[in-house]
């Protein structure tokens, strides 16, 4: 009985089996609409589950003896169930039962047999014939007056279900997910350029993360994830690496770290050469940390006259080629952009670092020509030094002493603040390692985006920056990007070292390659960059939340020394075992928070304030209604007022009743249901409402009919009639204390 | 064509053609998408079956008489005939029972027809309101197989019938005011005037024949009657200021409003008819008419021309409908009482106005 079903797949045989189906039809409907009326064809989908179970299609070539079996079967089966439909006394329901027990068959052989179903045209009319009997059994069986609806309809559907070809594979919702999904990246990009053209509007008061050029607070900032940048780059966006404790070849991804509001600063070319040449780094060596690479960068939903340039930038060109001097006076509009050429670092790889460790050791600037340093340049990275700086600029360079402006400014610093930065970098031996071990010791702190309001610094002023970092410091214990960058100059200055906020974007690259990469809002970052003597402006990783450059390190190692034992590496680079003395805070036990109990809190908050906000309206509209209603009634005339008093008598009387009372407008309903007590005064009262509801006023003018008296008499009697509620029903009086007046 | 869904069965439906999205999407096959194709196609082909068998319907209905008369029996007949090829299952007949009463078929009745069939149904109806309406089948109701759906259409033949209004004493406690005041009605007695002399005048229609002056008529070739010797001092004018709403605006509140104006004015002729007092009736019959009634005789053309629909032909009959009120009852002459019936009421001011 479960054996494969043959799948029709000529024509001729096609064919036949519609005509088959037809006639079957054919015969249903006679058989339902003439002779066998009152059976409402129920045997027939047995019959013709039973010739589809069979092994073959009856129609088909085979074995004469199979098919006069598979016939008698059916035979058999159809008697059987007439038989039984017969005797049984509730033939409608019956007939529903015997017409499920077919679908359970049908949906047996479905789940048994599986894919071998698909494809036959005779399992598919069996199947839509099923569904059309069942359904008008089911609708016989629950319909209101069990009369039959027409059959024609249901062989309407059947016509259509024959035609629509059905799939052999389940509904590909690929294409509708898809399609939602450019929808809602269209509302959201929709979304941003209303915000981005009603940002001039300055609507609403709070932080959000995105990058700005004003000076920051450290407020509570909220997430946001507007793009604002868009960049393009030739160079793959990861790298491969051999994992030094598993041995196995890693992947990871590029960053880049865009910096606001600078020029390309060849005074920082100058330096790196130097360096370079006087720690006489050939062009294998500086390839381990060192590649020159270029990155176009346009302005989306961004408003600002900066250029957000990547750090270590040394060229900058607009569309037609053309140099970048970075003096906007206006914000750039959205589709602004530029393409920049900056060398990258690996300021994690120990070669650089053993540069950056002994810059000490160098030759004096004035030592060496603009020639020669051309000629390294070109020679050793394949830079014309002449097409970023010219000689004048080379000069400039020799004769300055250090980086200008106020970058050892320590105004406002206290004097736990001296005092820690000393005890950090306590047994450092240079501006590096100072560096790093002040580094290490800020990654102690929790990262936080809820760190209040009002906060007592800003970063617009080495105060503001000193009172920021005090309280990060000592006070709250936790902070975000802004706090640890402030933090960090400012420990770095006390010990000497130049040191500078920058603000701008950390770009994560994704995995795989794009035509373009979106920077959001939320990739707004804020760092601190150290002047190391004789190498020029590096920068540093404090903030907790993201990995220092020696753990996104590129790992590069010489060819010829795959090891990297070769390499002059202070140990102590690698891992970072600088000396962390343990953070004390004030409120520590509050102050570090973990990113999870500030989503909860927020939340929290957030209730709490829906909360409060629907109370508040709900007082505020029950409110509302009691004053509208005084306000009405005071407002109104003698008769006015006495209607609205017999109003809220009903109202009560209908409160009061213990019977369902319907307001029909009569008062005459009412009547059955007044308190003895006040019957005939309340019958008085209605009086007068009928008065003044059909009296004819002779000029049309609506003059009152009734007295003062009349009227404090309504009054009285509707109190009356409140108390009486109130003493009765106490339990539901909220409910009417809208009629206190 | 109006259709609207059962609440509960398009739940149902949904969560039916749900699950089958559901099974569909994780099998592949037959079953599920002949449940699914079946589920959903339910609606559409149920619509078109709907919409096919109103296409090959055919309904008509007449009255056994021209003209009808608010509150008497009338007997209607509707054929229906369906001339397709699919039953029409348990339509569902919609009736004006806000306006009429039937007797022999139920509102929201339902009916089936077989293919190339015909079913004939001869109700009793009675209209509540004078006036010019549709009456009997009003709409018709389809229902799909499983009650999610039905969709109404309006009959494609409805029938207007004109209802005359019914003489009653409605008008009576108005007049009586004017009778009182005036003091020109059969309660009191009429105040008459002896006129000197044999003045001769045009003929006007409700003259008695027996004023006519024959030999004047006949040398001036126009009826001349002699002014009689006594004269009423008071003459009564009845203005039916009736509204001019548009056909389409017609609701139940108009038809209500306009079966007691036609009943007031029948009425209110009819009392100064029936006691031959002379009235002069001023009324909108496609244009401005006017005419006097004084007798059995010259009520039923004006009766006629009441039930037959008072109308305006223009919007500026209309207006000049409402000028002539407004002058009427400023500047009437001391010998008149005008009683000014009002279908759309002014602010202040009641549906009757008596002024003299």
């Amino acid at each position: 009985m479960s054996g494969p079903v043959k799948v029709f797949v000529s024509l001729p045989d096609k064919i036949k089996n519609i005509l088959t189906v037809f006639a079957f039809l054919a015969a249903v409907s006679k058989v339902y609409s003439s002779y066998f009326a009152k059976m409402h064809a129920t045997y027939n989908p047995a019959a013709i589950i039973a010739f589809y179970l069979r092994n073959g299609t009856f129609f088909s070539r085979g074995d004469m003896y199979e098919k006069g079996l598979s016939a008698a079967v059916a035979a058999v089966l159809a008697f059987v169930l007439w038989f039984v439909f017969e005797k049984a006394p509730d033939k409608l329901h019956l007939n529903f039962v015997l017409c499920l027990i077919s679908d359970a068959i049908m949906v047996s052989i479905y789940f048994g047999i599986g894919g071998t179903v698909t494809g036959t045209f005779t399992g598919k009319a069996v199947y839509a014939l099923l569904f059309i009997l069942s359904a008008d059994h089911l609708r016989a069986a629950l319909g209101r007056n069990k009369s039959r609806y027409p059959f024609a309809f249901f062989i309407a559907v059947l016509a259509f279900l024959l035609i629509i070809p059905s799939r052999k594979d389940p509904i590909n919702w690929k294409p509708v997910v898809n399609a939602a999904k450019r929808m809602a990246e269209r509302t959201r990009e929709a979304a941003h350029s209303v915000s981005y053209y009603l940002e001039d509007l300055k609507v609403g008061s709070s932080y959000q993360t995105g990058y700005s050029s004003l000076a920051q607070t450290g407020d509570s900032i909220f997430y946001s994830d507007r793009t604002e940048l868009l960049l393009k780059t030739i160079d793959n966006t990861t790298f491969n690496y051999i994992d030094e404790e598993s041995g196995k070849e890693m992947r990871r991804r590029r960053a880049v770290y865009l910096t606001g509001g600078r020029a390309a600063d060849n005074s920082q070319l100058f330096d790196i050469l130097f360096s370079l040449y006087a720690h006489d780094v050939d062009a294998a060596q500086a390839s381990l940390f060192l590649r020159r690479t270029r990155l176009d960068v346009t302005y989306v939903y961004l408003r600002t006259k900066d250029e957000i340039l990547p750090e270590g930038v040394i060229k900058v060109t607009d569309g037609r080629g053309l140099k970048v001097d970075g003096n906007a006076l206006k914000n750039h509009r959205k589709g602004y952009g530029y393409r920049a050429e900056y060398l990258d670092f690996d300021y994690g790889s120990p070669y650089l670092i053993n540069i950056l460790e002994s810059p000490m050791d160098l030759p004096e600037k004035g030592s060496i020509s603009y020639k020669t340093l051309s000629m390294y340049s070109y020679n050793t990275y394949g830079i014309n030094l002449s097409e970023y700086a010219d000689e004048e600029e080379f000069k400039k360079w020799q004769e300055a002493a250090g980086p200008e402006g106020g970058y050892l400014d320590t105004a406002g610093a206290s004097g736990r603040m001296k005092e820690l930065a000393v005890k950090i970098t306590a047994g450092c031996e240079n501006d590096y390692d100072k560096c790093r071990a002040v580094e290490t010791y800020l990654r102690q702190y929790a990262y936080s985006t809820d760190t209040g309001t009002g906060t007592a610094g800003d970063t617009g002023s080495t105060e503001g920056m000193s009172k920021l970092s005090d309280s990060f410091l000592f006070e709250t214990g936790k902070g975000y990007c802004v706090h640890y960058a402030t933090a960090m100059v400012m420990l770095l200055r006390l010990n000497g070292i130049p040191a500078r906020y920058t603000n701008g974007y950390r770009y994560l690259f994704p995995f795989d390659r794009q035509d373009s990469y979106e920077v959001s809002s939320a990739c707004a970052h804020a760092w601190p960059e150290a002047y190391i003597k004789g190498f020029g402006w590096v920068s540093f990783e404090p903030t907790s939340l993201y990995l220092t450059a020696s753990e996104r390190s590129w790992n590069r190692k010489p060819a010829d020394d795959p090891a990297g034992a070769a390499v002059p590496v202070s140990a102590n680079n690698i891992k970072a075992p600088y000396p962390a003395p343990a953070v004390t805070v004030s409120d520590a036990g509050e102050g570090i928070d973990t990113p999870d109990k500030d989503d909860l809190k927020e939340k929290l908050r957030i209730a709490v304030i829906i909360t409060v906000s629907v109370v508040l309206a709900a007082v505020l509209m029950i409110a509302g209604a009691i004053a509208v209603r005084i306000i009405r009634y005071r407002r109104a005339d003698h008769d006015g007022r006495l209607i609205m008093d017999v109003s809220d008598m009903t109202a009560l009387i209908r409160a009061m009743s213990q019977m369902p009372l319907a307001d029909r407008g009569l008062l005459s309903d009412y009547e059955p249901y007044l308190p003895e007590k006040y019957l005939k005064e309340i019958k008085e009262v209605f009086d007068i409402y009928y008065r003044i509801r059909y009296s004819c006023h002779g000029d049309g003018k609506g003059s009152e009919t009734v007295t003062l008296n009349e009227g404090q008499k309504a009054r009285e009697l509707r109190n009356a009639l409140y108390r009486e509620y109130r003493v009765n029903k106490g339990g539901n009086i909220w409910i009417l204390s809208l009629l206190s007046r | 064509m109006s259709i609207r869904f059962d609440l509960k069965g398009s739940i149902v439906y949904v969560l039916l053609l749900t699950a089958c999205i559901v099974f569909a999407s994780f099998f592949g096959g037959l079953l599920p998408f002949v449940l699914l194709y079946g589920i959903l196609l339910l609606l559409p082909v149920s619509f078109i079956y709907i919409i096919l068998n109103y296409h090959y319907l055919s309904v008509f209905q007449e009255l056994n008489v021209h003209r009808v008369v608010k509150g008497e029996e009338h007997k209607l007949y509707i054929s229906f005939e369906n001339r397709g090829l699919l039953p029409i299952h348990e339509m569902e007949l919609i009736l004006h029972s806000d306006r009429c009463s039937f007797s022999g078929i139920g509102d929201n009745e339902s009916i089936s027809i077989e293919p190339w069939n015909k079913v004939k149904l001869t109700p009793g109806v009675v209209c509540r309101y004078g006036g010019t309406y549709e009456i009997g089948l009003k709409s018709l109701g389809f229902t799909d197989a499983f009650g999610m759906m039905k969709v109404v259409f309006k009959v494609p033949y409805s029938f207007r019938a004109i209802v005359s209004p019914k003489v009653t004493d409605i008008a009576n406690e108005y007049l009586d005011i004017e009778n009182i005041i005036n003091s020109t009605g059969s309660k009191s007695t009429i105040r008459r005037e002896e006129i000197p002399g044999n003045e001769m005048r045009d003929y006007y229609p409700g003259d008695p024949l027996k004023a006519v002056n024959w030999k004047v008529s006949a040398r001036l070739s126009k009826l001349t009657v002699r002014i009689p010797d006594k004269l009423d001092t008071r003459t009564v004018t009845l203005i039916l200021e009736a509204s001019n709403v548009p056909e389409r605006m017609q609701d139940m509140e108009y038809l209500r409003r306009r079966d007691y104006f036609l009943e007031f004015a029948v009425s209110a002729v009819w009392y100064f008819a029936r006691r031959g007092i002379p009235v002069y009736v001023i009324y909108p019959a496609g244009k401005i008419t006017e005419r006097q009634v004084d007798s059995y005789d010259s009520f039923p053309q004006f009766y006629s021309d009441i039930s037959g629909g008072i109308a305006y032909r223009s919007d500026d009959e209309k207006d000049r409908m409402h000028k002539l009120v407004q002058e009427r009852r400023q500047a009437g002459d001391g010998n008149e009482t005008r009683v000014i019936i009002t279908e759309d009421e002014w602010p202040g001011e009641g549906f009757c106005v008596v002024a003299g």
